[in-house]
């Protein structure tokens, strides 16, 4: 078995890690920062509060990578969802309330209808495409899709291209909860509910959703250092790789920036794919064309995360009591609107918030009686009109606390701490070029056979032993663990 | 009881009529409805003000299909085309962008604005070219429906791959672009220059409910690539005498192959009997049957008010309703006391013997998109603006001029509602008239007569709903054999003997008559006729 390096050790790196490891590989897994991770792991953000991860949702985490490597994960049940405007609310889920019961089984019922077969095609490495291409697993992919019957086909093909709003809205007429139900559906994207498209990755997400992970992203990423050490592979904390070295169209090996070089006769870029291409490898290395096709990979992010450490409780005016899981998105024009600014980079005073309160299932997390508030702020742009220096940090700290004070009222009283990072500051901190926590948009030019460019879905690059394998790549956004899982898998 | 027709075609719009010339060409005993005295439908040509002529709705031929002048023999009944010559996007403070059809002065212009731009230019028309070709195929064949299992579907499908993968790897990605992403994400992949993106970015928002940032945006740029008015440079044409003259040549072929037409004769009902259309009611009570009824109007005024949903099965009515129009423009029509100078670039020269676009950067067009999107008409909108009376000076009494302003975004559902649009007409038209006045000071002083037609005219004068333009959006869920519905793209309806043949049905919108001369196609292949 040959020895592996693997750039990055967010938690696709870990997954190709522990994978490669068990398998009996060499695998040592290079992480910059000091505590492996990346995005998904867990930290202190103030003194005696931690939050669960930059992205909090673990609910895509695959089913399938957590069985093929052992991990022993607690599942339940994704908590219910509060949609919540100042004076309005409705949940989604499990304890349906203030949603049409009719028409949310049949919005779940065309969900459903699609989800196996969506499963199916994320779960495998897409099917090469370009000319020389063989057939048949092209053939394959057609007749799977024609296997679902033409009804349910037809259907696909026609709510995959609309705009988010235009298919909830053939169910809801309740503007407030199409926002809520658009909202988790837009993390990844550059766009807003009445973008076209915006129904694909709102399934796309729907579909990668499983079970929710107890302890979020943060216990995903204990469990898989876990098993990447106990498999034999070394992680390696607060080292930066500096060069993929390629000897003769193969690699070689990586060195780090002290000097020192770890030989290896496969490497995966479990980091962006644009850094690992553009900035590690030699560009005499690699095809004229693929420069410019990277260079077009689209990853504006659009994502701002907020934690905050609360004396208490958040208490929402229109539905007291502890939520876990709550929206804030207002109607579908003031979701809208919040991207409209960032057209023009700028952002709005009244955000959309996507909120985990994770002290409610994990008390330990924060002093006793105290709470984590972890915010992902929707449509924040990441090259704000006149850059984000700590006073635009300030003021989009404010704009979140005073949406929320909006729906909450007195929650700002209750802030002991607080932790805003801008697009930039996540950018700067997990090695993002544009603070896109998915090294590439989701939209559906770049899905699939074309996640990161068309020709280079399937984990491979054009030097021997080369791999990409990062949520740049196939299947692409949300917490899933696919992508390090397929590159590893793909010889 | 009148005398039994082969075919009764309700609306005498440009489709209606192509349709009604080829049938009656194959020896069909044809007769055309049409509601207004005059014929048309949206691309008529209309003496609004005394001695000028306004092309009222649409104002330039593009796509219309080459077969189609050859079959029709539109030339023998009157059809004169010139060529635009410039696409002008001036700019209020400094010498705006002209693209001439002549390749070297183009890159002269561009090279002012991007030397990298004026490079690319080139090489992108050509790959764009090479992708037309494509999309021909496509839009000059029924669509195919991919999850049919019939033989010929999948033929064709089959075919439709292989071409698509002899395009190559290269083109296939750009074309795979193309198809889903947003006109300006697209063109930022190639240019830098936001005066040069934004008039190229624009086509891809025409008539509809879009912005120039909205993904499924990008693939109407091929349209401008697809010109064939004279050889591939030059996408547009003006028609001696406005658009009406197009109708009108292809109504005199019509009635040359035998085609009766009468105007001021508006249905009411579509007579439907066990499932099968037999005929039409007139709002005057008057009934005709024909062996077949077909109808060039949009979908919904076909099935939902000609028919009635009691006889539709119940997807296909859901699919009908479905269906989005959301009109988003208006027209304005001038009379001239003199030509409008633009600032920038004086004078009537070959800058203004073409179309001119007032949209100086994107976010300029986003902005205007923004308006629309909360229920207002843009303060500042994109504007297309041609002056027919360059171009045939018949158009306006000598030394005087008509101009013809495309104008978006008008949306049809306004804030007040649709039905307050005549409340707001004249603020529209003084958001146009201002707007435009900030390019040609002299405008307001030269104004003779202004026609200001908002979405809401265009749905209650020409019967298009919710004023679109394209009889339908024509966003990317209701194109090819979606439109108008899922299964049902082939002109044919669930009602036996009814057809489509109107923008409503593939391949859509624009004065292309290619859904009237396929739906015509179809029905002589199947005997339907």
């Amino acid at each position: 078995m040959g020895s592996v390096v693997i750039i990055g050790g967010g938690h696709d790196g870990l997954v190709a890690g522990a994978r490669l490891a068990s398998e009996g590989h060499r695998v040592t897994v290079v992480e910059a920062r000091q505590q492996p991770g990346g995005s998904a792991a867990g930290e202190e953000f103030h003194p005696g509060y931690r939050h669960v991860g930059i992205f909090h949702d673990a609910s895509t985490f695959s089913d399938e990578v957590a069985r093929g490597l052992g991990l022993s994960l607690g599942r339940r049940a994704l908590p219910d969802g509060l949609i919540a405007t100042k004076d309005r609310s409705c949940t989604v889920g499990e304890g349906l309330d203030g949603v049409d019961p009719a028409s949310w089984s049949a919005y779940r019922a065309r969900i459903a209808e699609v989800r196996e077969y969506a499963r199916s095609v994320l779960s495998k490495a897409p099917p090469r495409t370009d000319a020389e291409a063989p057939l048949i697993p092209l053939a394959k992919t057609a007749w799977g899709f024609r296997r679902l019957g033409h009804q349910i086909m037809m259907e696909l093909l026609r709510i995959g291209p609309m705009a988010v709003d235009d298919w909830l809205g053939e169910f809801f007429d309740d503007s407030v909860l199409r926002a809520g139900l658009a909202l988790e559906g837009l993390h990844g994207t550059w766009m807003g509910p009445r973008s076209p498209t915006s129904t694909a990755t709102l399934l796309l997400l729907e579909s990668l959703r499983g079970l929710d992970v107890v302890g979020g992203p943060a216990a995903v990423v204990r469990a898989l250092v876990e098993r990447l050490e106990s498999a034999g592979g070394t992680l390696r904390c607060g080292e930066r790789v500096s060069r993929i070295t390629v000897e003769s169209g193969r690699v070689s090996g990586v060195q780090l920036e002290s000097g020192e070089t770890i030989a290896a006769d496969r490497v995966i870029a479990a980091c962006d794919p644009r850094h690992a291409l553009l900035d590690l490898v030699d560009p005499l290395q690699l095809p004229p064309m693929l420069e410019r096709d990277i260079s077009d990979v689209r990853a504006r992010g659009l994502a701002a995360k907020v934690h905050l450490a609360l004396s208490g409780p958040v208490q929402l005016a229109s539905k007291p009591g502890i939520h876990e899981r709550i929206l804030v998105a207002g109607e579908v024009d003031d979701l809208e609107r919040a991207f409209d600014a960032v057209k023009y980079r700028q952002f709005a005073a009244r955000l959309p918030l996507d909120i985990r309160v994770p002290t409610v299932s994990d008390p330990d997390l924060a002093p006793p009686g105290h709470h984590v508030l972890s915010i992902l702020v929707h449509a924040v742009p990441h090259d704000l009109e006149g850059g984000w220096g700590d006073s635009a940090r300030d003021r989009l700290g404010s704009a979140v606390l005073s949406t929320l004070d909006a729906v909450a009222p007195g929650t700002s009283d209750r802030v002991v701490g607080m932790e805003v990072l801008s697009p930039a500051d996540l950018g700067e901190r997990f090695g993002l070029p544009q603070g896109h926590l998915w090294h590439g948009e989701l939209a559906i030019d770049q899905l699939f056979a074309a996640r990161p460019f068309l020709g280079t879905a399937q984990y491979h690059t054009s030097i021997g032993g080369l791999q990409l394998g990062s949520a740049g790549c196939h299947p692409g956004g949300g917490f899933t663990g696919l992508a390090g899982w397929l590159a590893a898998g793909a010889s | 009881m009148a005398t039994e027709y082969d075919a009764i075609i309700i609306g005498g719009g440009h489709n209606g009529l192509v349709c009604a010339a080829y049938l009656a060409k194959a020896g069909r005993k044809v007769l055309v409805l049409e509601r207004r005295p005059v014929l048309g439908g949206a691309a008529v040509s209309e003496e609004v003000y005394p001695g000028f002529t306004y092309t009222v709705c649409s104002y330039v031929v593009s796509l219309l299909r080459p077969y189609i002048i050859r079959d029709l023999e539109l030339v023998k009944h009157g059809l004169q085309l010139t060529p635009l010559e410039c696409s002008y996007t001036p700019e209020a403070d400094g010498p705006g962008l002209c693209r001439w059809p002549d390749p070297h002065r183009t890159r002269e212009e561009i090279s002012r604005l991007s030397r990298k731009d004026a490079e690319i230019y080139p090489e992108f028309g050509k790959a764009m070219g090479r992708l037309a070709r494509f999309a021909k195929e496509i839009i000059d064949k029924p669509a195919p429906d991919p999850a049919s299992w019939r033989p010929s579907d999948l033929m064709q499908l089959l075919g439709l791959g292989r071409r698509f993968r002899d395009l190559g790897d290269d083109l296939g990605a750009i074309q795979f672009k193309l198809s889903t992403m947003s006109a300006v994400d697209f063109l930022d992949e190639w240019f830098e220059s936001d005066t040069l993106k934004s008039p190229m970015s624009v086509s891809g928002i025409i008539g509809t409910m879009l912005g120039v940032r909205s993904p499924g945006t990008a693939y109407v740029l091929l349209h401008h690539y697809m010109g064939e008015i004279d050889g591939a440079s030059r996408a547009w044409a003006f028609a001696k005498g406005g658009n009406g003259e197009v109708s009108m040549s292809i109504a005199r072929s019509a009635m040359s192959f035998g085609a009766e037409i009468r105007t001021e004769a508006p249905v009411h009902k579509v007579l439907v009997k066990n499932g099968r259309a037999t005929g039409v009611v007139l709002d005057n009570g008057d009934e005709i049957r024909a062996k077949t009824v077909i109808s060039s109007c949009d979908p919904r005024m076909t099935f939902l008010r000609f028919v009635g949903e009691e006889h539709l099965p119940d997807a296909f009515a859901t699919g009908i309703k479905r269906f989005k129009f959301r009109g988003s423009s208006g027209k304005v029509n001038l009379a001239l006391d003199r030509f409008p100078e633009f600032k920038d670039r004086p004078g009537i020269g070959p800058h203004v013997m073409g179309d001119i676009a007032i949209c100086p950067s994107i976010d300029y067009l986003e902005r205007a998109y923004d308006d629309a999107k909360y229920g207002d008409f843009s303060k500042r909108p994109y504007m297309n603006i041609v002056f027919p009376s360059l171009l045939d000076p018949g158009m306006a009494p000598e030394g005087k001029h008509v101009a013809s302003i495309f104008v978006q975004y008008a949306p049809y559902h306004i804030k007040e509602g649709p039905e307050n649009w005549p409340s707001r007409r004249e603020a529209f038209g003084d958001a146009v008239i201002d707007t435009l006045s900030e390019y040609c000071p002299t405008l307001k002083d030269s104004i003779l007569h202004r026609q200001v037609l908002t979405p809401w005219d265009l749905e209650q004068e020409f019967g298009l709903a919710e004023g679109n333009i394209f009889h339908g959006e024509l966003s990317l869920e209701q194109l090819l054999f979606q439109r108008p519905t899922s299964g049902w793209a082939r002109y044919s309806t669930p009602v036996r003997n009814l057809w489509l043949c109107g923008s409503g049905a593939h391949p859509g919108g624009g004065v292309m008559g290619a859904p009237g001369a396929m739906a015509a196609k179809m029905m002589l292949q199947q005997g339907a006729v």
